[in-house]
């Protein structure tokens, strides 16, 4: 299901220290991270990442940071171990960013949820897309601080996606929002330009981004086959149900007909074997 | 006073973070001794719904909740909790759990994570959302309650504490209930 597009600001912080890399080289200072919190809270953005680029998780800023935002904030760089995570949430991070150790998606989609375990991909290097996770925060990293637009190829997926890098104008967040992101970050914008997240959004607004914004509106289409894989998953839970695909189909024959109902699986399986050659004619042109 | 419920699966440092910014006197407990001489109780929550039961149930506040006459806002994972059942962190197969019964419904997993700001009609304005489950009403099956008043209790799915100006009002409106 859909929601309102989010504006993402992204801080990287190395040595305590807010830094803008270009392509992930050359960090260069700006101003101290907790001048750009409160500004960014004072203009009441919809969230925030927070990266500690050179590893080091620093709690002492996190801690300070989460005392006067009030916008959900996700954490990555550094992180090792269950028990970094579990001192970033009871500090207040509601999500936290996994790269490298993606080993602990799992462990931490089972104690805090799934919502809360985002995975960060650079590509072109990396694809390996994981389960357990909430969101996947894509980064180009050849178009990191370039400000020239982001990357609009975006795979297909049901997992809310993060598209990151490239950000230089308002149009490039029309761009990859009518290219189907669910949220977009950026962090050289609202340094090196005089942008502001509600600018984009109004612009956003504006220009009506193409893509229809639903609320409360659960059904997918039917027809998609995403119905029947829902109903299946919902089954397979109830228990003394053996095969949840022989149910779900006897439900949908009772409640459409048999003919109707074989022409809906048709349509289903037609439009599945579509969208997987697609997202892997995506993917083959993302490299 | 308000008393935020501490039963180890909130996400309660924001919560307390927003409350001290609203200038709202708040403690921190599981005690139910301390929690009933607070006039309001917020039951946060992040986590799953059998983690969050059976947290509840060691910690014996079960009977407390259901049968508290205060003013209960449950957040999140703990508006779920007050739903008639729930089968979240439960083995596949097995039965749902029971839930504390005060708002009814049955918890279910959503197709897609649920994650951003969304308007809640009932409250005219944006709060932002992240969830995997949902409190399905029965006889409703594509619509999904967002806040949930009756009587003495507040349930909201999504995070006041991270909603900004949106969210401060919300809680504000709730400690003048």
């Amino acid at each position: 299901m859909l929601c309102k597009i989010r504006i993402i600001p992204v801080l990287t912080v190395s040595d305590g220290k807010l830094v803008k890399t270009i392509q992930f080289q050359n960090p260069r200072n700006l101003n101290s991270p907790m001048a750009a919190v409160r500004l960014f809270n004072s203009r009441n953005v919809d969230e925030m990442v927070i990266l500690f680029i050179d590893g080091k998780i620093d709690f002492e800023l996190f801690d300070e940071i989460s005392r006067e935002c009030f916008m959900p904030l996700a954490v990555g760089g550094g992180i090792k171990t269950m028990e970094d995570v579990d001192r970033l949430f009871s500090l207040g991070a509601d999500k936290v960013v996994i790269r490298t150790h993606t080993e602990l998606c799992k462990p931490i989609a089972e104690k805090y949820g799934e919502q809360a375990v985002v995975q960060s991909l650079d590509i072109p290097r990396m694809y390996d897309f994981q389960p357990f996770v909430g969101e996947y925060l894509i980064t180009d990293t050849r178009l990191d601080g370039m400000m020239t637009g982001y990357n609009i190829v975006i795979p297909r997926s049901d997992v809310p996606i993060i598209v990151n890098g490239g950000a230089g104008k308002p149009e490039h967040f029309l761009e990859a929002y009518n290219a189907g992101a669910s949220a977009l970050a950026a962090s050289s914008i609202w340094f090196y330009t005089e942008t502001t997240p509600t600018m984009v959004k109004q612009y956003l607004h504006e220009h009506g981004g193409t893509r229809p914004v639903t609320n409360n509106n659960m059904k997918p289409k039917l027809g998609s086959g995403a119905r029947f894989a829902a109903l299946k998953k919902k089954l397979a839970k109830r228990s003394g149900v053996t095969n949840p695909g022989a149910l779900a189909a006897a439900i949908g024959r009772k409640k459409y007909g048999k003919k109707k109902f074989a022409a809906l699986g048709t349509k289903g399986r037609k439009q599945s074997s579509q969208d997987y050659a697609k997202s892997k004619k995506m993917k083959m042109k993302a490299y | 006073m308000v008393g935020i419920i501490d039963y180890g699966a909130g996400n309660i440092r924001s919560l307390s973070n927003a409350l001290t910014h609203l200038g709202i006197e708040h403690t921190i407990s599981h005690d139910k001794n301390v929690l009933d001489t607070c006039s309001h109780l917020i039951l946060p929550g992040v986590g799953s719904f059998r983690y969050g039961m059976e947290q509840l149930e060691r910690y014996g506040l079960v009977e407390f909740l259901k049968n508290t006459k205060k003013p209960l806002l449950g957040i999140c994972l703990g508006m779920q909790l007050m739903a008639g059942q729930g089968a979240e962190g439960l083995p596949s197969g097995s039965d749902y759990m029971a839930g504390l019964g005060i708002i009814g419904g049955t918890v279910e997993e959503l197709p897609s994570p649920h994650v951003g700001w969304d308007t809640v009609q009932e409250l005219h304005n944006d709060f932002y959302f992240t969830h995997h489950y949902r409190v399905a009403i029965p006889g409703t099956f594509d619509w999904m309650p967002y806040f949930v008043k009756h009587n003495n209790v507040w349930a909201c799915q999504f995070h006041p504490e991270k909603s900004q100006e949106s969210g401060l009002q919300f809680l504000k409106d709730f400690y003048a209930l």
